[in-house]
């Protein structure tokens, strides 16, 4: 495959369909991010997101035949992740809230060499909180939260993702949202208060 | 549901989930993620493992079943031995082409034990014909005939 061949998607796809799995290992490096970050939103640990990840990438690129280009390749990606990131939650007890390493802007590095242990401890329980809360919501309504806000998607993309229509994402955050209020938000603001 | 209420509500977590989603995650959390997931792929592959091995324990599982079947039949059920050999004895003829001599002798001990008729010799090709011709009789032997057939008391 030449160095053109590598910018356009589709071509990549169809070579990976075909088992080139050179093509898959290029779209691994596009989407390795997106899908890492997505099963950390669901998961809450560093670890467990990892290994979500990867089989999220090994079960694509299994039904890689099935994907009919209808949706985006990344719409498709994330509906895989989040499936796989549901299995596990409902197969596994809770694990310890583990925050994937940040690159610190020039600013912040600037500002703060590194972290405080009282900054870190904050934000470690804020995390072990919002975790705790997800785990009380059902499955629909934490997977469209999480979708909604720790991943930033688009009402109309989670309903893609989900085969819903975008009314239904809607009640589900608003469920999820009102349970949330109610149980997150007096921490966050008490936790936001001490940093 | 008040679509006012909804907006503001939204709006709202947005913001408080703000630094959670805009951390730009390092770089180093990506160290040999694809290679891990290239080799997990390369493991699963049929082409890579999976046919050959399971070829050969699909063949393994086809010779234990036939071999446990001729002989607990031999053992225990001597009406019908025929019956399971048959296919066996394809089998053998397919696999091993070049001991004919050695097969034919297996046979003609099957025989003299009960356990191989006609029927299985047609099964593997062996036919009066062929017979004749494999043991290179000549035409004008005398071969004699039942013409009366007297009902046996």
């Amino acid at each position: 495959m030449n160095l053109a061949d590598l910018s356009h998607e589709p071509l990549c796809i169809e070579k990976a369909r075909m088992g080139e799995t050179e093509a898959f290992s290029i779209l691994v490096r596009r989407y390795q991010e997106q899908v890492l970050h997505t099963a950390h939103s669901f998961l809450g640990n560093r670890e467990e997101a990892k290994d979500a990840a990867q089989e999220a990438f090994v079960k694509a690129y299994g039904a890689l035949k099935t994907f009919k280009g209808q949706s985006k390749f990344s719409t498709w990606l994330y509906r895989i992740t989040a499936n796989h990131c549901k299995d596990m939650l409902r197969k596994r007890s809770r694990r310890k809230y583990e925050p994937l390493e940040s690159e610190l802007t020039e600013e912040e590095r600037f500002a703060s060499p590194s972290p405080g242990a009282r900054q870190q401890l904050i934000s470690q329980e804020l995390g072990e909180a919002i975790y705790q809360k997800l785990d009380q919501l059902p499955d629909q309504q934490r997977i469209v939260f999480t979708l909604r806000y720790l991943e930033g998607l688009h009402l109309e993309e989670i309903a893609q993702i989900l085969n819903l229509s975008t009314g239904a994402v809607k009640a589900h955050l608003w469920q999820a949202g009102h349970k949330m209020k109610k149980n997150l938000m007096p921490v966050m603001a008490e936790k936001r208060g001490l940093s | 549901m008040n679509p006012g209420s909804f907006e503001e509500m939204d709006k709202d977590f947005e913001k408080q989930f703000r630094p959670f989603r805009d951390q730009k995650m390092a770089r180093k959390e990506l160290k040999n993620f694809e290679a891990e997931v290239m080799k997990k792929i390369a493991a699963q592959s049929p082409h890579q493992q999976g046919i050959p091995f399971f070829g050969m324990a699909a063949a393994a599982c086809v010779v234990l079943f036939f071999g446990a079947g001729i002989v607990w039949m031999q053992y225990n059920q001597p009406g019908m031995k025929a019956p399971a050999l048959a296919p066996t004895a394809v089998i053998m003829k397919e696999a091993v082409p070049a001991e004919e001599p050695e097969l034919m002798s297996e046979i003609e001990a099957l025989k003299e034990l009960g356990i191989w008729g006609e029927e299985d010799d047609k099964e593997i090709g062996i036919t009066l014909e062929n017979t004749l011709s494999d043991l290179e009789l000549e035409s004008n032997v005398d071969i004699p005939m039942v013409t009366e057939i007297k009902p046996v008391r």
